[in-house]
């Protein structure tokens, strides 16, 4: 189960499961959109459904969690994908991020939780961002949401890894595609995506799929005993030293 | 999940039969196994007023249409196309005639049956053109043929519901003006990729259609998988059914293409197109044209002739 997979990280990744043969339920808020993903998940050869749900209305993202698990006899992995992507600083903008965000993300765990604990190969993979790890972008919601995202997944970590759910998440860095963040900020401020590419040791910004690859190996059996972490993907952007 | 036992019996009877799935017969092969199941049902046929049958023109030959007119029916009447179902592949006027007949007497109104090309000895589009120049057909002729060209209706099942919807969309696209008012989608194949659960849940044991003939279907219907992505194949890869006229849609709880049909409803229903979806418990793919035999298929056409009485009165 993907959430905001019709675009970007969030299609990739459903995409790149369903590479790998998933059946696959995928949401987002707009529904010809949902359509569209649905159809070419189905394409790929795997069974597909999708809900148009926005995320931070509670009750309809738990009812079609609850409908779309029904739907396809099981659910073994969560990618809660789902970001305002508020880059502001005022009030209505850390309100809209935190029910997005953290709400909208707490919701879907929730949602799903009761589910994945029947599956023998549950993994949740959470989307971070190598923005709230260090100074990047200045005083926004966002880079705080996701910091605080990171604790939450670290401590679900811990207490689902009893359970037998493995708790992940990744983080990339600047990640360019057609629609995106970085082909915005391409067309508009040309001047700060070209600041922002020389800080890129790697020289180029990364792609939805090399995100994908990433999170897909995170939900699936061959990381087996990783718990808790938090994978970065950012062709060297991340400052500080990993640890 | 579970079929009605009156259902049931009527399965096990055809089980006697010895019928084989079709994926495992050639085209041919499986066409007279329908036609020869459909005829021992030994059926009393429904009096009408007039059946006849006819050669119009057609894009590529004249195409044979069957039209059956209702008792009594003075002056113009309302029309219902109808293209029968069958992957596109097998079906024909005869497989479907009890289905017309009964929608013909409940409704009042004119049936035309279209005995389109099918695959594989036509392709795609060979099919779509034929149901469609069959209705331009009628709605040209109306007079002529004592049918009202202001309440003609199109209708099918499985293949004949893509059909349906597929004619309803070039309609809705081009200056023909066919005016179509009505649209009655039994069990519409609304994309030949499959991939809904319910191809899983009900993909075999539940009656003559397993999910497993599906790509036979696609084989002999499509030149090339491309075709698929067709909208005219795949309807529901249109981008809109905004502007597609009112729609019934009949579905059969136990049905490969349950969920497509339900996708369908909510579509047509987010597109603003008033659609009323009954879903008939217990019943499987193929039960619209089990009438006699089976009374949700008796109340099955019961519903879609009371709809077309009311619209096209």
């Amino acid at each position: 189960m993907v959430t905001g997979a019709t675009k970007g990280i969030g299609r990739a990744i459903a995409e790149r499961l369903a590479l790998e043969g998933a059946d696959l339920a995928v949401c987002a808020r707009n529904r010809d959109d949902v359509a569209k993903t649905v159809v070419a998940l189905r394409t790929m050869g795997v069974r597909a459904i999708g809900g148009a749900v926005d995320v931070s209305d509670e009750t309809a993202l738990k009812t079609w969690i609850d409908s779309a698990v029904s739907e396809l006899g099981g659910l073994d992995v969560l990618v809660p994908n789902v970001s305002a992507i508020v880059v502001g600083d005022s009030d209505e903008a850390w309100r809209g991020a935190f029910e997005v965000d953290i709400m909208g993300t707490i919701h879907t765990v929730n949602a799903a939780l009761p589910y994945l604990e029947k599956s023998d190969a549950a993994a949740i993979v959470a989307i971070n961002t190598v923005s709230a790890l260090f100074h990047f972008g200045g005083v926004r919601a966002y880079n705080s949401m996701k910091m605080a995202l990171l604790n939450y997944m670290s401590n679900l970590a811990h207490e689902l890894a009893p359970k037998g759910i493995r708790v992940n998440s990744v983080a990339p860095g600047t990640i360019y595609f057609e629609g995106g963040v970085q082909h915005q900020r391409e067309v508009e401020t040309p001047e700060l995506f070209k600041s922002v590419l020389a800080k890129i040791p790697m020289g180029r910004m990364g792609t939805p799929k090399e995100v994908a690859d990433a999170a897909v190996f995170l939900a699936s059996p061959l990381a087996s005993y990783i718990v808790g972490t938090n994978l970065l993907i950012d062709g060297g952007l991340t400052p500080s030293v990993q640890y | 999940m579970v079929m009605k036992p009156q259902l049931v019996a009527l399965l096990e009877a055809m089980a006697a039969l010895g019928l084989k799935p079709m994926h495992e017969l050639s085209p041919v092969a499986a066409r007279e196994q329908l036609e020869g199941a459909v005829r021992a049902r030994d059926i009393t046929p429904i009096e009408l007023g007039r059946i006849e049958e006819q050669n119009i023109p057609g894009p590529s030959g004249d195409i044979t249409v069957r039209v059956y007119r209702p008792e009594g029916a003075e002056g113009a009447v309302g029309a219902l196309v109808y293209y029968h179902g069958g992957g596109h592949v097998v079906g024909s006027l005869d497989t479907h005639d009890y289905a017309c007949r009964a929608i013909c007497r409940d409704a009042g109104i004119v049936v035309m049956s279209v005995d389109y090309r099918m695959g594989p000895e036509a392709k795609f589009p060979a099919a779509v053109d034929d149901c469609y120049a069959a209705t331009k057909w009628l709605s040209d002729n109306a007079e002529a043929m004592g049918v009202r060209a202001d309440r003609i209706a199109v209708g099918g099942d499985s293949a004949g519901g893509n059909l349906a919807l597929v004619v309803s969309l070039m309609s809705r696209d081009t200056d023909d003006r066919l005016n179509i008012v009505f649209q009655l989608l039994v069990y519409p194949v609304m994309d030949y990729i499959g991939g809904t659960p319910t191809y899983e849940t009900y993909g075999n044991g539940y009656g003559p259609l397993v999910a497993e003939s599906v790509p036979w279907f696609r084989k002999h219907y499509f030149t090339s998988e491309d075709d698929l992505a067709d909208w005219r194949a795949s309807p529901a890869r249109a981008t809109t059914f905004a502007g597609l006229p009112p729609a019934l849609l009949i579905s059969a709880e136990c049905d490969i293409l349950a969920y497509e049909g339900r996708e369908c409803a909510e579509r047509l229903a987010v597109d603003g197109v008033a659609c009323e979806h009954v879903d008939f418990e217990g019943m499987i793919h193929a039960f619209f044209t089990m009438a006699p035999l089976l009374d949700d298929s008796i109340a099955a056409q019961a519903l879609a002739a009371d709809r077309l009485r009311t619209v096209l009165s």
